[in-house]
């Protein structure tokens, strides 16, 4: 940030501080999250990753060199290498492997995004409802949860989609469907202990109604909470996706995807490595984006580091 | 000022109050046959040591008992309304706006999220703005449709007329730069600091009644002397009458204008506060007084021995008998009613 003049004397260093412009107030608190993340070793290489990916996919189709379901049989199976016009080779059917893992990206962060949406509002929704009344709404979404949890996640999924049929939405429903529960079950833990707080009982006292009390008092002391699992599970969820793609069950094989990528290059893999591991190693270090930045949010959001 | 300065006409009265706990061991009552009065403007001090009832008096009042607890028996009457009958959605327009309430620890009581400028705006929203200020729909508009109708049809105050209303405010309570203060954080404010803004808060929808319970007993012993300057101003300035629950007899002597003496949930003494400091009638309020420390007096101090009795379990008589070393036959058999001491002063004893 820009240093405003401060006169050298230490006396008015807090004199300043609080008479800083109101805007600015506002500016630095912001910038004070981002400053401890940037200072934040994992985090800083987290979001530049993550940056770096979502501007990829947003930018696709002017970065591409091609369509990423342009067939060259001529071409086919090229390597990597600046020689030929295939920066990152050609798969079996002499597509462009740098333009189908820049698609990739896309259709990843957008499974990952429209899962975490879904099951945080479902799950911080129910999960605050059941933390703050309590009793059959809470038994019963227990019993549920539980019913879910017996599951385990992947074959959870893969039922549901052999039933469904693979395509985009009904990826996203089926890995929501199992999803909102972490979501529900830290929503619950922190609305029952936030519900016991004081301002709670000051708030009722002004006479808030039970709703504007879970809205406004306490969803906003724990978003940093559900921010932080939001992140990390994207991570998950991510490669969830690429998982059920590759075993032809997520996203439509026409729609160039990491997961259906790699289970078409595992058949080359003895010949033409690239085929496979290039989508390997951008969903690898995507998910390492995101669980990085999410840790580092975790650290930096901690309220005893909050200073303002 | 909006309010007549007439104290004669009580504000609120309440009158044989029962609060009872269902728990295992019985019901507990935690107020037990409560009358008193507060007329406008008054200050009145509720006293009494921990577990007395004294806050459980006070939830009684804002309809905010925590689930087993209830009212049990009496009646509220508060500007001529009851009330103990009231609906919820018609109470939650009470409180906040005409009941204001100041809690014991700032530090826990505002919410840790929000700015402070934000809570004290949010304590207008929640009534539809300030009826003095803005045509607004005086607090009528409620609920999710409240809500909507305020956020987006702006009714109440515009953005501009509320922070100017949030900063002048926050200058009546004393707290300094309120222009940039406005936006900062609860925990970036001292103890007293963050009680100025609980009280801001508090009086942001001009409240008849404002309910404090024990709103020094988390602050330093010089901060304490300042909010309560701060209330007694407040009172002065706009009429608000103010009930102070303490534990602390030597607060309630300076700050209030009648004392009411509680002990096992009950009003043990109570009277305007220099009949009840002068002349203290109940042997619990002249034990109260006896272990008060004075400066420059050496004397030990006197604890009363023994222990509250408890409340799911009361025996016939005198509640504060089996401490009591005045105690004869008839306060263990026979509970004693109300006598009269003097002008406005009664007390709960068999001895007067």
């Amino acid at each position: 940030m820009g240093h405003v003049s401060v006169p050298s004397d230490e006396l008015y260093k807090g004199a300043m501080a609080t008479a800083r412009p109101a805007e600015s107030a506002r500016a630095l608190h912001r910038r004070g999250t981002m400053r401890r993340l940037m200072a934040h070793g994992g985090g800083r290489t987290g979001l530049i990753i993550v940056i770096a990916f979502a501007t990829v996919a947003i930018l696709a189709p002017l970065i591409t060199p091609y369509a990423p379901d342009a067939v060259d049989l001529e071409s086919w199976l090229t390597p990597p290498g600046l020689e030929s016009n295939h920066l990152l080779g050609t798969d079996q059917l002499g597509r462009d492997i740098l333009s189908r893992v820049i698609y990739g990206s896309r259709v990843s962060i957008l499974v990952g995004l429209a899962t975490i949406c879904i099951s945080s509002v479902v799950g911080v929704g129910l999960g605050m409802l059941a933390g703050y009344y309590g009793g059959v709404l809470d038994r019963l979404l227990a019993r549920f949860t539980e019913l879910l949890l017996a599951f385990p996640y992947l074959i959870f999924v893969i039922g549901i989609m052999a039933i469904m049929g693979p395509g985009f939405c009904n990826l996203v429903w089926a890995l929501s469907f199992k999803g909102w529960v972490e979501f529900y079950r830290l929503a619950r833990a922190l609305t029952m202990a936030e519900k016991n707080r004081e301002y709670v009982d000051a708030a009722r006292a002004l006479g808030r109604s039970n709703g504007a009390i879970l809205l406004r008092e306490i969803l906003p002391n724990m978003a940093n909470s559900i921010l932080v699992l939001g992140t990390l599970r994207m991570g998950n969820m991510i490669v969830m996706e690429s998982s059920l793609s590759f075993l032809g069950l997520g996203i439509p094989p026409r729609i160039p995807a990491w997961g259906s990528m790699i289970a078409d290059g595992r058949r080359y893999m003895l010949g033409a490595w690239w085929v496979a591991t290039l989508p390997g190693i951008a969903l690898a270090l995507l998910v390492l984006g995101m669980n990085l930045l999410g840790e580092g949010l975790r650290d930096v959001l901690d309220p005893k580091m909050m200073e303002g | 000022m909006a309010y007549p300065c007439a104290k004669e006409s009580a504000l609120l009265e309440v009158s044989g109050l029962y609060t009872v706990y269902p728990s295992a061991r019985g019901m507990v009552q935690a107020v037990r046959n409560v009358s008193f009065a507060v007329s406008r403007g008054e200050i009145v001090g509720i006293v009494g040591e921990s577990g007395c009832g004294k806050s459980a008096l006070l939830l009684s009042i804002m309809g905010l008992l925590p689930s087993p607890g209830r009212i049990a028996q009496g009646q509220i009457l508060f500007d001529g309304r009851n009330l103990v009958d009231l609906s919820e959605p018609a109470m939650r327009s009470v409180r906040g706006k005409e009941i204001a309430m100041v809690f014991q620890d700032p530090m826990t009581a505002l919410n840790p999220a929000h700015r402070v400028g934000e809570q004290i705006a949010e304590s207008l929203r929640v009534h539809g703005g300030v009826p003095e200020l803005a045509a607004g729909d005086g607090g009528q508009a409620r609920g999710a449709g409240g809500f909507i109708r305020r956020r987006l049809w702006k009714r109440g105050l515009s953005a501009v007329e509320e922070r100017r209303y949030v900063i002048e405010l926050m200058r009546n309570v004393g707290i300094p730069l309120p222009e940039h203060r406005h936006l900062e954080y609860p925990h970036q404010f001292s103890g007293g600091m963050q009680q100025r803004i609980m009280i801001a808060i508090a009086l942001a929808c001009r409240p008849k009644l404002l309910l404090a319970d024990e709103p020094t007993t988390a602050l330093d012993v010089t901060i304490q002397a300042q909010v309560l300057d701060l209330m007694e101003e407040i009172n002065r300035i706009t009429g608000t009458a103010i009930v102070l629950v303490t534990h602390d007899l030597a607060v309630a002597a300076d700050f209030c204008d009648s004392i009411a003496v509680m002990y096992a949930g009950q009003i043990v003494e109570r009277g305007p506060t220099d009949a009840v400091m002068e002349d203290p009638a109940h042997p619990y309020t002249r034990g109260l007084l006896r272990s008060m420390p004075v400066l420059g007096n050496r004397k030990p101090l006197q604890p009363i021995t023994g222990e509250v009795p408890d409340l799911a379990n009361l025996g016939p008589g005198c509640s504060f008998a089996p401490r009591c070393d005045l105690s004869e036959k008839v306060c263990l058999e026979e509970a004693p009613s109300v006598s009269a001491i003097g002008q406005g002063h009664e007390a709960r004893c068999h001895l007067r």
